[in-house]
């Protein structure tokens, strides 16, 4: 076995094998961006090497970096985990040039599965049957789009050394073809190097299933069953299970096999996972991904192994640590959420920024790589936790995961919980009726997501005006008392209904409220008036922490907060909620009331395209500028019809979140168009 | 705002009117308590509407002219200056109350504490919608006043200024003596140098006098297109010098912010200037800290709704103070001083808000031992440094040659000079009827009291109507001829005009009109505010006191 491993990783995964390798009697070390020098896997692995600054190209990507880090710690194995450079064949033989072990398959094998064409080659060679297409991948784009002409609609473009739904298109419309490719061209080089693409048929309502394997190096290869990863939105998995529920036995058994063969046949080493798209009896290969998968635990669970401990001991010793005959039955079932920082109601958008409290309950298996105060930056994966339930039966695992995703606690960036808990509470997924474009439908036929209502606003905003008011007290004298807030001399034994005037705007990314304060009616009672409705709030206490019962107008909310300096995120039930709170006349908005013309950045990150100019005429809806950030692009369109009055970003600038972009005037007499 | 005052006015209309019917209705009164809580609630009504008139200001025309300009009513413009749910302690709400023609209760001004970015503030607001912001006789007094108390509790002054400058025909009590619109600058200048902040915002024009407000603040906002600031408008200009020139071009924004640096920084609309304004508070030093303890806030021991039916509805019969107490302080708690010796006077230590005051409340005419007593209490609370509250219901000293012997004309002396020269805050509430020296003595206006305000039968005067009466007739009799007949009947017609008068000069509405005090509290808001003028109070350094001779 070795003596010390890096893991060149980083997040619940580099916490995750650190775990493991101490376990197993042997020291870790690890790797960390400047932008991560506070982060969870630094502090919890204690032994880290400043790799270069937060861009991953920079640093986690830096194969010099991260070879020399494992010279510097003395180590003598580095475990890539996955993503960065778990595929890289190159950083693979870097570390083999330094003498250091690589836990992972040999740099050929990772070249052959690191091309999607070569590995389709493959699997055709061995009779397992593949999507078809264009498999000579290119990153011209006269060439593909050559290439595919022929093809028959609809197909997918793939990047050839892809992974995690970057660099991939759908193509429906022949029309579409040149801006895909385009497109993932430009992701494929962003986030792999690698700009070339493969386009193979598109298979239309697949479910997604993968099957485990561990090889020794020497053509010795067993499988650790299966598991199933149908509920994906936009090829990032969402929800994982072990094993596979519905699969008939011959297919099950004959996706074991080609597994198998494959990883025979390329003397595999390690773990492996061949995933394939199954519909209904039928299977296609469609690519293997040579290293530990995030959805690793859900197998971990119902096997009762350590995967990463025989990921370990296996390359170490080059000898399988048991036969297949000797592998036991899964036990009962496992299903894993992930839990990511974004935003659901905003087409799941990352979100950055600091998480104020992430909180999991017991009962349940929680990988998580962040804790409270960790940072999620727009550099990496917004991946705050996996949260893994295992039972009896899948019924019950999911029941549990439901439960344990309730009492979830994430606050200070906007979670895609309430949406984990939505879908695993649908019939389809309970039944698991679903495939991979079951997110897609099921989020169109939802709508958008709810809005939080006018009383959680007026909750949110009071509670913020609170904590702010008493922020800005030198010591809380009578004017900061609860029980005076918003008074005036004309509150005696018959309060007189003064015109409130609103004075703040609470916003989310779709939805808009006036706010106005009125006073304390009776102690402890506040008046809250949201778009012009008075509510009557039994206080929030603004110094508490926890959990709080908050009654509005009669009904009592369960709420949690936490406040930034213009905004206040809060859990109230199952919903999270994060409104902008500022005053109705900001002082930056010149533009005055509403202010309906602004554009802000969705997120932090860079401006790659400008496309209009100081001036201009704009449709409603017409793109501004193209955004880029956690590696996805995302066009900036205008809100209203109108002139381009003020831009406020240029090309290749980065932005902050919410930083104003652009105002567009409303065109004259379009303005209630 | 303007578009909803109507509804909200008749609303509250119909509220009072439901209540009102609900209560007749409920219950007729039958208790002395309920007669005198049925009678209270007239006073409260008539107050009400005085209130609901000055929150409107202008006439609905000129509401509705100004925000179809896209401008804020004064009262929105300071609900957006004040920080969320910020209190708001209006000064003189009432005065001018139907002293000029057409001016609503607040003679075209609003003033008030609040706080702005956690720091409390004074705010001075004009009204353009009465009378275009013009300044009456009154205006300048509350203005003047509001700096006053903002002085006085170092407080930082924001003045929303949107003003035609002075209303010419009030000349003779605008522009000539103390206290009227020079002091204004005076006091504009005295605070600056003390280091209290004065910014102004413009927000409409400012000629001649009216430019100097802003001119004397240490930082001015002013609003492009809206705001102008000259010493002499276009109209004036043409007369002195021929010159045909625009406003813009005179004493706009953009002129005074790029060529004559008169203004400082520039807002595109009223919210916008606002929220400047709100930075540049932000940016001045924090609230100083409170210097005195405060002890949790309690509630009194019995409900302060409960003093309507305390209070007596008749003049004539005494308002029981020690039960009014129990409804007003905390926890009803007094910690008496000398409650067997001078008991017309009741004295002693207790909370309200949880601040410490020293009470002085009256409980009957005061005698000497009651002024003795006074004396000593006020010394213990100079001593102390505990500020003084003084409950004025007092028919005045005592009279007659027992008094008079017992040397009263100096015992009453000595509690004027202790309640003059105590150093400590003091707060003047008249709560029932406050004549001659009584009210001199419970720390009338000459004498300076942070703040003083009246409950809605409260009353002060020389002397009471029936006394008045009744003296001036005795002096009539004795001036009558030998054998001249005066009937019984004609006596009761020569007083009953003389007690009228001093009756209606006697009303709270006549004193707070008058700004002779701060303005009327509901009783039940008595609490309140007191607690934030004690916390005000708190934060103000303690000054020693010294006494002037105690005559012995």
């Amino acid at each position: 076995m070795y003596r010390k491993i890096l893991i060149a990783n980083r997040g619940e995964i580099a916490c995750r094998i650190a775990r493991t390798v101490r376990r197993m009697g042997m020291q870790a070390a690890t790797v960390h961006s400047s932008a991560d020098e506070n982060a969870l896997h630094v502090r919890e692995i204690g032994d880290s090497v400043l790799i270069g600054p937060g861009p991953a190209r920079q640093s986690y990507l830096d194969i010099d970096a991260v070879v020399n880090a494992a010279r510097r710690v003395g180590a003598d194995a580095v475990h890539p985990g996955f993503g960065f450079l778990s595929e890289n064949a190159a950083f693979a033989r870097a570390c083999a040039d330094a003498g250091i072990a690589f836990i992972g398959p040999a740099p050929e094998v990772l070249e052959m599965f690191g091309d999607k064409a070569a590995a389709k080659r493959l699997a055709a060679r061995l009779g397992i049957p593949t999507a078809g297409g264009l498999d000579a991948p290119s990153d011209d784009v006269d060439t593909l789009l050559a290439a595919v002409a022929p093809l028959a609609l609809p197909y997918i473009l793939k990047a050839v050394a892809g992974g995690g739904g970057k660099g991939m298109r759908v193509v429906r419309d022949a029309a579409d073809a040149r801006a895909a490719i385009e497109g993932a061209i430009r992701e494929g080089r962003s986030a792999f190097g690698d700009g070339r693409l493969i386009a193979e048929r598109y298979l239309s309502q697949p479910r997604h299933i993968e099957v485990q394997i561990l090889g020794d190096g020497q053509g010795n290869v067993i499988h650790l069953y299966d598991r199933e990863c149908t509920l994906q939105r936009r090829y990032q998995k969402v929800v994982e299970e072990a094993p596979v529920a519905s699969l008939p036995q011959p297919l099950r058994e004959q996706l074991w096999a080609h597994a198998v063969a494959l990883g025979e046949d390329a003397r595999y080493l390690g773990l492996g996972t061949v995933e394939f798209a199954v519909t209904g009896d039928s299977a296609v290969f469609l690519e293997i991904n040579p290293r530990l998968q995030v959805e690793h635990p859900v197998t971990e669970a119902v096997t009762g192994l350590d995967l990463v401990a025989l990921q370990i001991q296996t390359v170490a010793g080059r000898r399988l640590p048991f036969a297949q005959r000797d592998l036991a039955p899964t036990r009962g079932a496992a299903v894993q959420a992930r839990l990511y920082a974004e935003d659901a109601a905003q087409g799941f958008l990352p979100c950055t920024g600091t998480v104020e409290v992430f909180e999991a309950p017991g009962g349940v298996r929680t990988d998580a790589g962040v804790a409270d105060g960790s940072t999620i930056s727009a550099h990496y994966d917004p991946m705050i936790a996996k949260l893994i339930a295992h039972a009896p039966d899948r019924a019950q695992a999911l029941r549990q995961l439901r439960e344990a995703l309730a009492q979830t606690t994430v606050l200070g960036v906007t979670s895609n919980r309430a949406f984990l808990l939505a879908l695993l509470a649908d019939d389809a997924v309970q039944a698991n009726r679903v495939t991979t474009e079951f997110i897609d439908t099921w989020l169109a036929a939802r709508g958008p997501a709810a809005e939080p209502a006018e009383q959680v606003a007026a909750a949110m905003a009071l509670w913020l005006a609170r904590r702010r008011a008493l922020a800005g007290a030198a010591d809380a004298g009578a004017w900061f008392d609860p029980g005076l807030t918003g008074w005036r001399i004309a509150r005696g034994a018959q309060p007189l209904a003064q015109p409130l005037a609103d004075t703040w705007q609470a916003s989310t990314a779709s939805g808009k409220w006036r706010i106005g304060f009125g006073a304390s009616a009776a102690a402890g009672v506040f008046e809250v008036q949201v778009d012009g409705r008075l509510f009557r709030i039994h206080a929030p206490d603004a110094q508490a922490n926890g959990w709080q019962s908050v009654g509005v107008d009669g009904r009592v909310l369960r709420l949690r907060a936490r406040a930034a300096e213009r905004s206040v995120s809060a859990l109230v039930g199952d919903e999270q909620i994060a409104l902008d709170i500022r005053p109705l006349h900001a002082e930056g908005a010149g533009g005055g009331a509403g202010g309906q013309g602004a554009v802000r950045a969705p997120m932090m990150g860079l401006v790659i395209g400008l496309d209009v100019a100081l001036g201009q005429t704009v449709a409603a809806g017409q793109r501004l500028a193209t955004m880029e950030s956690m590696k996805m692009e995302m066009a900036i369109n205008a809100p209203l019809a109108g002139t381009v009055a003020w831009v406020g970003c240029a090309a290749q600038a980065r932005v902050e979140r919410h930083q104003d972009l652009f105002r567009i005037a409303p065109l004259e007499g379009a303005a209630h168009a | 705002m303007s578009t909803n005052d109507s509804t909200n006015d008749s609303t509250n209309t119909n509220a009072s009117t439901t209540m009102n019917t609900t209560e007749d209705a409920a219950a007729a009164p039958h208790t002395d308590a309920e007669h005198n809580a049925a009678a209270y609630r007239l006073l409260l009504n008539d107050l009400f509407a005085a209130r609901r008139q000055a929150w409107l200001g202008g006439p609905q025309a000129a509401r509705d002219k100004h925000v179809q300009r896209g401008r804020l009513l004064v009262r929105e413009r300071i609900a957006l200056l004040l920080d969320a749910g910020s209190p708001f302690l209006e000064i003189a709400e009432l005065a001018g109350e139907g002293l000029y023609e057409g001016v609503a209760p607040g003679a075209g001004i609003v003033t008030g504490v609040g706080l702005i970015q956690g720091r409390a503030c004074m705010v001075i607001a004009n009204d353009p919608t009465v009378k275009g912001g013009t300044y009456f006789g009154m205006t300048c007094k509350k203005h003047v006043r509001a700096q006053r108390f903002a002085w006085q509790h170092r407080l930082h002054c924001v003045t929303l200024v949107d003003s035609g400058g002075a209303f010419l025909p009030d000349q003779a009590n605008i522009f000539p003596d103390e206290g009227l619109f020079g002091s204004i600058f005076h006091n504009q200048v005295g605070m600056s140098a003390e280091g209290i902040a004065q910014i102004a915002v413009v927000l409409g024009a400012c000629t001649a006098g009216g430019a100097y407000i802003p001119a004397l603040a240490d930082e001015i906002v002013i609003v492009r297109g809206k705001g102008f600031l000259f010493l002499g408008g276009p109209p004036l200009v043409q007369a002195a010098t021929g010159e045909v020139i625009d406003p813009e071009q005179l004493g706009g924004a953009d002129m005074h912010s790029r060529i004559s640096g008169v203004t400082d920084h520039v807002a595109e609309n009223d919210g916008h200037a606002i929220a400047i304004a709100r930075r540049l508070v932000g940016e001045l030093p924090p609230m100083p800290p409170a210097l005195r303890d405060r002890a949790p806030a309690r509630e009194p021991a019995r409900p302060v709704t409960d003093i309507y039916g305390l209070v007596s509805r008749d003049p004539r019969k005494r308002t029981p103070m020690r039960d009014v107490l129990r409804c007003l302080l905390d926890e009803g708690a007094l910690s008496e001083f000398k409650a067997e010796f001078g008991d017309t006077l009741i004295t002693g230590f207790a909370r309200i808000g949880g601040w410490q005051v020293g009470v002085l409340a009256n409980d009957g005419v005061l005698f000497t031992e009651s002024a003795v007593k006074a004396t000593h209490f006020i010394d213990l609370c100079c001593k102390r440094n505990v500020p003084l509250l003084f409950l004025a219901d007092v028919a005045g000293f005592m009279v007659g040659k027992e008094a008079e012997q017992g040397g009263i004309a100096k015992a009453g002396a000595r509690f004027i000079t202790a309640m003059s020269s105590a150093a400590v805050p003091k707060f003047t509430i008249i709560t029932g009827g406050a004549y001659g020296a009584g009210y001199l003595a419970m720390c009338g206006r000459a004498f300076k009291p942070n703040a003083m305000f009246m409950w809605p039968n409260g009353r002060a005067a020389i002397m009471g109507p029936d006394q008045a009466a009744t003296t001036l007739a005795l002096v009539k009799r004795q001036n009558l001829k030998a054998g001249e007949d005066w009937s019984a009947q004609d006596e009761e017609a020569f007083k009953a005009p003389i007690r009228q008068q001093y009756e209606t000069f006697a009303m709270a509405r006549n004193y707070a009109r008058n700004l002779w005090v701060d303005g009327i509290l509901d009783p039940a808001e008595t609490r309140e505010t007191l607690a934030l003028l004690l916390d005000l109070a708190a934060r103000v350094p303690a000054r020693d006191t010294r006494f002037g001779v105690f005559r012995m």
